[in-house]
Order: structure tokens, then C-alpha cells, then sequence
């Protein structure tokens, strides 16, 4: 597009945009996201091209970032009507061109049904997205993230040149502290509160970073910003350079998103050639321009201190904070750090205004930036949960409305699964048991329950989940992870890692469990980084909630979840009828038994994997564990 | 100047210096494994832990302010010292420095798994390496419970010049290196010794060593380097008594 | 890869040290793995240590300092995709391929990584092979999905 010359000329170009778009006309919106693409996604909208291309038709085919809903997809959405397709594969595109683009109607087959076989037609009616509120990706399934055209002609970048044309530094950052925003990488810190301390260190040369290495298994929000709307990232953050007087930003992207950095670099450039990024941008005396790097596969490197390390070409070793990065942070200029979802939350906090933010959520920021938590947070639900995907929600919104309303509750619940607890917050957050399900998810009630909102991963777990097992996963993958500076967390890390690996194994001790709490303490207060700091949690709320399952493994040398593989056993009951599906599946052939008879494991083959118990259609694989074993085999 | 409380006494301590600092001059005594007073601390070990203003904070690291309350051992300082050399103990079980502050400190028994290891990894050897020596010879790699302290890839480097530095500066003497009359070796790498210019006696010298002074320029003559003790201390008494008998034939 | 193509790679980063990190990323995409005489060269070229190299390439395991096979199966370890089965998952491959995971087939077909975690988490287990992401995986569609690489 042609370059703009000023703040005025950008409003007006946005306005003519969003003016002719035409809300009633035939369109069809395919989610491109990296969920949808692995199913089949790019395929399905090259069809729809060519079919509409091959047909003549007038009917504009957008290839929209993630919806959310990656577990249903690929998700086809036909505007006006904003029916809603999912699980759309390449022959059924003709037919729903037929049916319900040149034509009314809609096709059941494709509609999203419930549990309850309830079947909903439109995006917006289907639970999932319901009890949502969608304001950050708002315009996800609705423009192509390639295009800036598309992200204008739904207001975009109206809100920078407003700020840039009327308001100085001073009133934006005083904007953005009454906002209440606080920073969604995980910690809460006000954001406004940041920029100012940034703004007002002296310095001719200051740098913003968007933190982009989101490292938390388990969570993805950033990724679909990043894919889906890649613009307001750009616009959040040419609002806080020109309020904090940065010259250059860096937005760390972290190596396993080849999508997300595709569509961030196409940004830029579009950016560039509009005069957003550059010399006088929009005519003006600002100057501000965006450098991507790239991580290499290291989860500490989200901590602040080792991504500045590694952007400035070191590995991504914390580093010893003698002043604050406000004062002194990417080569030792004074620098503003916040995450992909903080930046993305600026542009409409400045287009919608405080009043609006400050409507949605917790507590009253009037008291103190620290009082609630304002604006809406990005959950990725997923694990043992019906309806997996991204679920963005009023800051506040509860526990059970997250995992029941949207995430329509616990998968297999038919089959007496049953919910048993919800992990937030990554690797350093903690698990939270049902009697918190009514607690409204806010930064600081998830700190009062001894876990943490992190980057807002929700993994569902239920009553087949092993909370020891758990707490296992998490240590071992921060062992890994643990950059290797310090004691307590490595040596820590370590130790634990050694202990709960015994524990599932049925070789813990007593004492284990007062050793893991002495260990955990001592990382909390002693770890060189939050990375150390924070690597107990998952041990501590799991000791803490759920005591007994550790207890059951030490000394009944039982697993209630039936999930360590030695303390388990698995036996074919009456219920068998011989349909030899479980003989066929056996990935070591240790199951044996004649057509239409009771079949049976032979112990010493078995590899206690539970490819029987999952094909069986009988409920006819039981899993034993503790005394159950020696009297149901006899061994 | 600013003044510090320490243990409730008192203490003038210059701005900018780490309470570890002001502790160690007033002659307070702080385990600390990882701190070296010719280098930049790093806060690595954790086994300086102090509380300041209410806070567990480790010495090494953390910067003097004007009215700061240190306290060095309240029982919770003394609990997660003792856990941290309990960690320190158990992936390097057979140090006798790591023995002798366990009798310090109280720690009576280790009950997590010990590892066969020799190195804390404290990182003094490459800090040395790099920031003093200048030589760059030692890296550290990998990550976590897999990170090691050696040449890159672990193989002899062409950069180390056999200073020994890294094995004098580390704390729990786990640098070996190996000494003939005219070889120094160390890291794998087998070095001459050079001989002094005057007796020939061996020097703890290596052409290396000495080439790499010289190209950093540091303020030292190659030629005074090139002398075996005795002969340098001969040096310096036959001028300094040549300097004595002209001022005495001067008067 | 000859000295030329190294040269232009980090001649496309300005043989600016400070971007180390997407230089051996780039010639890792070409080489498939690090070797030792491009680290020395990358060195060299960038005016740092060797031992930075080697502390760089040690560090991000997004690295490999040996060869790998021909098709890289990369096991998605994620808290998602762990609490629905990947660790099994991971088992039926290595059990499959008769390789552990980090390992390479001695015909150097197959390799086996893991990884933790690349945000596809509504589709756990979820395995990547060469590139392509494959959802919901079960141990049963293991043998399948390796034979359909095999003849690739």
C-alpha cells in the first residue's frame, strides 16, 4: 500500500476502509491457524478458491488466523449468516457453496453438536464461544492476518494515530496505568507502572521488547495472536515506543513457531511500506522500527534477563540484575519488556478507552494499579476437557464456568471420568482441586491458591490423572530446562526429579515427602531467577491438595489413577466378548484368546502401555493396582 | 558512604559495594564458594545467603544501602545454608572443603542421591579464564544437571596458554594438572615450560602464557617474567644494592 | 555446504556476532545437524570463542551436534499432549523404530526428538514428522504413519 503521511491521512484511509466493507455479503472465513492447518485447513481453503474462482462466483474467501476452537477443526464460518462449520474436509466444499452460500440452508452433518447431541448453528451460539468475550481476538476469525488492509478496515491503527496526532507521553502512559492493564507473561506486573519507570530514566536510547518465547507447555494464546492478528501486536507496541521513547523494538519469538514468525515479518514489512515503521512515521518527528529474533529451544529464555542475554547473542543464561531493567536491560539501555497478549491488549484500550477496560474484570484500579486484575485474560483449556482450544473471558470469570460452560466438561464423563483438578500457570504454576471451581481466575487469587496465572494454560485433569505423576512431568521437564546456573535449582531439580521418579515407581519413603518440602523451600527463597523460584509449585500444591495420592504410593504402593506404569496391572474381566480387537492392537502381542472368548494378558509380555484398555468397547480391561493385583493374578 | 547494620553492629561501608564485601573486610564470616574477590560476582552458588531488610538474599549479589539491616544467621538463613549445601553435597559428596562446612554449619546428613561428580560448578574456572587470564580457553556447555565446565567440546584448546589459573581458583580443587621439570599439563594439553634466562631452572611459564601476556599489553616486561624466583629475587637485590652503594657514593 | 554458502549465510545476518543464534539455526536447516568444522569457521568468521559456539550449540536444543535421519519424528512432550498419552506415544515409536528417543536408525531413515511443547495442544498427542503436524495421535497409528514416511 502507498505510504501515509500523517496521523490525519492514516484516520481517514482506516475510515473509507471499514466504510466499504459490506457485513452482508457472502463470505467465507477458514481458520489458518496451526491446529487447523494440521488438519487439513490449507487444503480446504484452497478448494473453496478455486471452486468460487471456477464457478465465477462473488464470494470473498478469507484465510483467517486460529478461532480457537483447534480441536473441532478445520472451522469454515459462512458470513452473513456466521453459520458454523467444523471438522470441513475438501469434498464437502461444493456442498456447502450449493447450500449455504447460493443457497439458505445449512448442512447438518457439519454443525457442532454437544454431548447432548444439541446441535448450534452459529459461531456465537456454540458454548464454546458463548460465555466467551472475545476483544483481543475479536477480529481473529474475521480478517486475513496477512493483510494490513484487513486489520484497518476493522479500525486498526486508528487508535496509534489518534495517540500520536493528541496525546503526549505523559497522558498515554497515565492511560495505560489507569487502565489497570498488568502484564499477562505471567507475574501481573502493571504495565503502566513499567513504562513509566522506563519513560523517565534518562537516555537517549532506550529499547521494547515483546516477549514472544512463550515457553509454557500447554499454552498457545500468544502463537494465535501472533498468526491471527500479528498488526495489533505492532500497534500496541508503536503506541508504548512512542510513550516510553524507544527507537528500536525486538520481539523474541520463540523456534517453535515457524507460523507466527512468517506472519510477523510479513507485518513489519507492511508496516514499513505504510510509513508505521521507520523514519517519521506518519510524518512526524517519531522514529521506531521492529527486529525479530529468534529463540533456539530454551524455556528460560522467557525469563527477562535471558532473553536479553540471548538478543544480544549469548545463551540464555539469567543474568544478576544490578539495577532494573527499566534502568539498565538490553545492552545495559534502559528497556521495556511485556508480553505478546499485554502489547495486544494497548490498541484497544486507547480505542475503546479506560471507562470500557476498566468495566471488565476485578477490583477497583482506582485504589491502586495493583488492585484486581482488568481486561479480559486468554485461557488455553485444554488436557482432559471436552471442548479443547483458546477461551478469552472477562478477568474474573470462574473455574467451573472455564472447564464446564465452555470447555463443556470432562471428557469421557459418560464413561464415569470425573474432574479432579486444573493445572494453570505452566510448569511454575500449581494444581487447583474442585473445592476452588468457583473461584474467579484473577492474578492474585491464583497466587492465594499457591499456583500462579502464568501465560494461562488450563489443563484439565481428571480422576485417571496421577497428581504424583504430574508433579513428576513437571520437574522433569524443568530439570531439563533449568538453565544451570544455580544450585538450588539445578541440584534441586535434581534431587526432586530423583525422588518423584522413585515415588511413581513405588520405592518412595516416608521421609521423601518432608524432603520434597525442604527442598522446595529453600529453591523459593534461594533460586537465582523466577525459573528456580517458582519450580517447586507444582510439588508444593500437589503435596499440599493431594497428600494422599503420595501417601498411596509410598506405602500402599498404589496409583488411585491407575497411570504409573508400575504399580499397575491390566486384566480382561467376564465382560469380554471375544472380539479379538485388544489381541489385534497389542503392540507386543501379549494378549491371547480364541474368537468370541474371554481373552487373556500374559503379564510377562506386557508393557503395561493400555492400548486394550483404550479399544475395548466392553469395559472389559481392568486396571488393577495395589493389593487388587496380588488378588485378582495371584502374583 | 553509606552505613550498614550488620548482626545489629553498626558498619561503614562504601556505595556500590555488595554487603558480602563489607562483611568479609569487617571480618564476618559468609560461606561463599562462587565469589571471588578479582572478579564479577555472579550469585551462582547460593551458599551466601543472608537476611537483608526481612529478606533471604544472597551477599554476593545484592548492593548496600544506606541503613540496610543484614542479619547472618537467623535460623532461616542457617535452614536454607544448610539445605544448599545439602545439594552442594550431594553432586559432589567427596570435597573436603564441602566436609568441613557441613561441621560449620550443622549439616549432619545427606538424604538426597548423590552423584558421582567432581565439579559444583561454581563457574570460577572460565570467569578466571576469561576475565583475568584473557585467554578464553574454557566454556561452559549444555544445560541443567548436563552442564559442564571444560575447552569447547571438551577437547584440549589451542587457546589455554597452561596458566593454571583455573585449577588454583577452584574451590573445591577439581582442576587437575600436571607438572615435569619441562611440561605443564592441563585439560589434555601438554605444554613446554620455559627455562629461566639465567639458571635455566624451569619456569612456571609457558611460551603461551607469555605471548598472550605480551599481546595484551599488560603492564609487565617479558624479560623480568623470564626468571626463575631465586634468580629474580638476586635480580632485584643486585640493583637494588647498586642503587644503595650510588646514593652512598653520591653523598 | 562449501565456505561460500557458510560465508553468505552469515554474511545475510551482517556477520554480526550479536545474531550467532539464527546463523547456526540457518545452517543447521541446511546441514540438518552442526559440524564441527562449521562451528570453527562460524567462530572465526564472527571474531568469538570457539567455546561460545560450542556453549551456544549446547545450550538451545533446538540444536544438533551430530547427523540425524533422513525423516525427524518429533514427539510433542507438552503438558497437553503428556496428560493424554504422549509419553506412550513416544514408547510405540521407539518400540516401533527400535531407536530411543535422541537416536537415529542405523540406516539413518528415522530419527527420534522430542520436544516440549509447540502450542498445537488441542490436537495432543500430537506428532510432527518433517515438518507436517499430525493431531490426536494413538499408539495403534504408529506403524502406519512410519511406513507412509518410509517410501517417501
Amino acid at each position: 500500500m502507498e505510504r501515509l503521511n500523517s496521523p490525519d491521512d492514516l484516520i481517514k484511509y482506516v475510515d473509507a476502509l471499514e466504510g466499504a466493507v459490506d457485513h452482508n455479503k457472502p463470505k467465507v472465513s477458514v481458520c489458518r491457524g496451526t491446529g487447523c492447518i494440521a488438519s487439513g485447513a490449507s487444503e480446504v481453503s484452497s478448494t473453496f478458491k478455486s471452486e468460487v474462482e471456477k464457478r465465477n462466483l462473488d464470494i470473498q474467501v478469507v484465510e483467517t488466523g486460529c478461532h480457537g476452537f483447534c480441536e473441532r477443526g478445520p472451522l469454515v464460518v459462512i458470513h452473513p449468516r456466521e453459520t458454523f462449520y467444523q471438522k470441513v474436509k475438501e469434498n464437502d466444499i461444493s456442498e456447502i457453496i450449493d447450500k449455504s452460500l447460493l443457497e439458505d440452508g445449512v448442512i447438518p452433518r457439519l454443525q457442532y453438536r454437544d454431548e447432548n447431541k444439541t446441535v448450534y448453528e452459529k459461531e456465537n451460539e456454540v458454548p464454546f464461544y458463548k460465555h466467551q468475550m472475545r476483544v483481543v481476538f475479536g477480529m481473529n476469525g474475521h480478517i486475513d492476518p496477512t493483510r494490513i488492509e484487513d486489520y484497518m478496515s476493522y479500525g486498526g491503527y486508528r487508535a496509534f494515530a489518534n495517540v500520536l496526532k493528541e496525546d503526549n507521553p505523559v497522558d498515554i502512559i497515565d492511560t495505560v496505568i489507569k487502565s489497570g492493564l498488568r502484564g499477562r507473561g505471567g507475574a501481573g506486573f502493571p504495565a503502566g507502572l513499567k513504562w513509566k519507570s522506563t519513560a523517565q530514566t534518562p537516555g537517549d536510547i532506550k529499547y521494547i521488547i515483546c516477549n514472544a518465547d512463550e515457553g509454557d507447555p500447554g499454552a498457545f494464546m500468544d502463537r494465535s495472536i501472533m498468526e491471527g492478528n500479528p498488526h495489533s501486536v505492532l500497534e500496541g507496541m508503536l503506541i508504548g515506543a512512542y510513550a516510553i521513547g524507544a527507537g528500536v523494538g525486538y520481539i523474541y519469538i520463540r523456534n517453535e513457531y515457524p507460523l507466527a514468525l512468517d506472519r510477523l515479518e510479513t507485518a513489519l514489512d507492511q508496516a514499513r511500506d505504510a510509513g508505521l515503521l521507520g523514519d517519521n512515521i506518519l510524518g512526524s518527528s517519531f522514529c521506531f522500527d521492529v527486529k525479530i529474533s529468534r529463540g533456539g529451544g530454551a524455556f528460560v529464555c522467557g525469563e527477562s534477563t535471558a532473553l536479553m542475554e540471548s538478543i544480544e547473542g549469548r545463551v540464555g543464561r539469567p543474568r544478576v540484575k544490578w539495577q532494573r531493567t527499566a534502568i539498565s536491560g538490553l545492552w545495559g539501555k534502559p528497556t521495556n519488556i511485556n508480553n505478546v497478549e499485554t502489547w495486544a491488549n494497548v490498541p484497544y484500550i486507547f480505542s475503546r478507552g479506560i471507562d470500557w477496560f476498566t468495566s471488565i474484570g476485578t477490583g477497583d484500579v482506582s485504589k491502586s494499579p495493583w488492585d484486581g486484575s482488568k481486561g479480559t485474560k486468554i485461557f488455553s483449556l485444554v488436557g482432559k476437557v471436552n471442548n479443547t482450544g483458546l477461551v478469552e473471558v472477562p478477568m474474573g470469570t470462574t473455574l467451573r464456568t472455564i472447564v464446564f460452560d465452555i470447555g463443556g466438561g470432562i471428557k469421557d464423563s459418560k464413561k464415569g471420568r470425573k474432574f479432579k483438578a486444573v493445572q494453570t500457570g505452566g510448569p511454575s504454576g500449581g494444581c487447583i482441586p474442585e473445592e476452588f471451581l468457583d473461584i474467579g481466575v484473577d492474578f492474585d487469587e491464583l497466587t492465594r491458591l499457591g499456583s500462579m496465572m502464568g501465560s494461562g494454560g488450563l489443563i484439565v485433569m481428571d480422576d485417571r490423572t496421577c497428581m504424583v505423576e504430574v508433579a513428576r512431568y513437571f520437574v522433569d521437564f524443568l530439570k531439563e530446562e533449568s538453565c544451570g546456573k544455580c544450585t538450588p535449582c539445578r541440584e534441586g531439580l535434581r534431587a526432586m526429579s530423583e525422588i518423584l521418579n522413585r515415588i511413581v515407581r513405588g520405592k518412595g519413603k516416608m521421609e521423601d515427602l518432608e524432603l520434597l518440602e525442604d527442598l522446595a523451600q529453600t529453591m523459593v527463597v534461594a533460586s537465582f531467577c523466577n525459573l528456580g523460584q517458582t519450580a517447586a509449585n507444582p510439588v508444593l500444591s500437589t503435596l499440599k491438595y493431594f497428600r494422599n495420592e503420595y501417601i498411596d504410593h509410598v506405602q500402599n504402593k498404589i496409583c488411585t489413577a491407575r497411570q504409573c506404569t508400575e504399580l499397575i496391572k491390566f486384566d480382561i474381566s467376564e465382560n469380554c466378548t471375544g472380539c479379538t480387537i485388544c489381541a489385534r492392537k497389542c503392540p507386543v502381542s501379549a494378549i491371547s484368546g480364541e474368537t468370541k472368548k474371554i481373552h487373556s494378558i500374559d503379564q510377562s509380555k506386557c508393557v503395561q502401555c493400555g492400548v486394550c484398555y483404550d479399544v475395548c468397547n466392553f469395559n472389559a480391561v481392568n486396571i488393577l493396582s495395589g493389593p487388587e493385583i496380588g488378588d485378582k493374578l495371584g502374583v | 558512604m553509606v552505613n550498614i547494620y550488620i548482626n545489629g553492629k553498626e558498619v561503614a561501608a562504601q556505595k556500590g559495594e555488595t554487603i558480602l564485601q563489607v562483611a568479609l573486610r569487617e571480618g564476618y564470616d559468609i560461606p561463599h564458594l562462587c565469589y571471588h574477590p578479582a572478579l564479577k560476582a555472579e550469585g551462582n552458588c547460593r551458599l551466601c545467603l543472608v537476611e537483608a531488610a526481612g529478606k533471604i538474599v544472597t551477599s554476593c549479589t545484592t548492593v548496600v544501602k544506606d541503613g540496610l539491616e543484614v542479619n547472618l544467621d537467623t535460623e532461616e538463613v542457617n535452614r536454607h545454608r544448610r539445605t544448599v549445601l545439602e545439594m552442594l553435597k550431594g553432586l559432589v559428596p567427596k570435597s573436603p572443603l564441602l566436609n568441613e562446612l557441613s561441621i560449620k554449619y550443622g549439616l549432619e546428613k545427606v538424604r538426597i542421591a548423590e552423584s558421582e561428580e567432581v565439579c559444583i560448578k561454581c563457574g570460577l574456572c572460565v570467569r578466571v579464564c576469561s576475565d583475568l587470564i584473557g585467554a578464553d580457553a574454557l566454556t561452559q556447555e549444555g544445560r541443567g544437571t548436563e552442564t559442564f565446565f571444560n575447552p569447547p567440546f571438551g577437547e584440549p584448546s589451542p587457546d589455554c596458554v597452561g596458566c593454571t589459573s583455573c585449577a588454583f581458583i577452584c574451590p573445591v580443587q577439581c582442576i587437575k594438572y600436571e607438572k615435569t621439570d619441562d611440561t605443564i599439563t592441563i585439560w589434555g594439553k601438554t605444554m613446554d615450560r620455559l627455562k629461566c634466562s639465567n639458571c635455566n631452572a624451569p619456569l612456571d611459564l609457558t611460551q603461551e602464557h607469555l605471548d598472550l601476556i605480551v599481546k595484551r599489553g599488560d603492564n609487565l616486561h617479558a624479560e623480568d617474567l623470564m626468571l626463575c624466583d631465586v634468580c629474580s629475587r638476586a635480580q632485584t637485590l643486585s640493583t637494588m644494592k647498586t642503587v644503595v652503594e650510588s646514593q652512598l657514593n653520591l653523598e | 555446504m562449501n565456505i561460500d554458502q557458510l560465508d553468505s549465510i552469515i554474511e545475510s545476518w551482517n556477520g554480526d556476532r550479536a545474531n550467532i543464534l539464527p546463523i547456526l539455526q540457518d545452517v543447521q536447516k541446511e546441514l540438518n545437524y552442526l559440524p564441527r568444522d562449521t562451528m570453527v569457521h562460524i567462530a572465526k568468521k564472527l571474531g568469538v570463542t570457539l567455546g561460545h559456539v560450542s556453549s551456544m550449540a549446547t545450550f538451545f536444543s533446538s540444536f544438533s551436534l551430530s547427523p540425524r535421519g533422513k525423516h525427524i519424528v518429533t514427539v510433542c512432550m507438552g503438558t497437553a499432549c503428556h496428560v493424554r498419552g504422549a509419553p506412550r506415544v513416544l514408547e510405540e515409536f521407539e518400540r516401533n523404530l527400535e531407536i530411543r528417543d535422541g537416536e537415529n536408525t542405523p540406516d539413518m531413515q528415522f530419527s527420534i526428538e522430542t520436544v516440549n511443547c509447540v502450542g498445537a495442544c488441542a490436537l495432543g498427542p500430537l506428532v510432527i514428522i518433517d515438518g507436517n503436524y499430525h493431531g490426536n495421535i494413538s499408539t495403534s497409528e504408529v506403524s502406519g504413519l512410519v511406513s507412509k514416511y518410509r517410501e517417501k
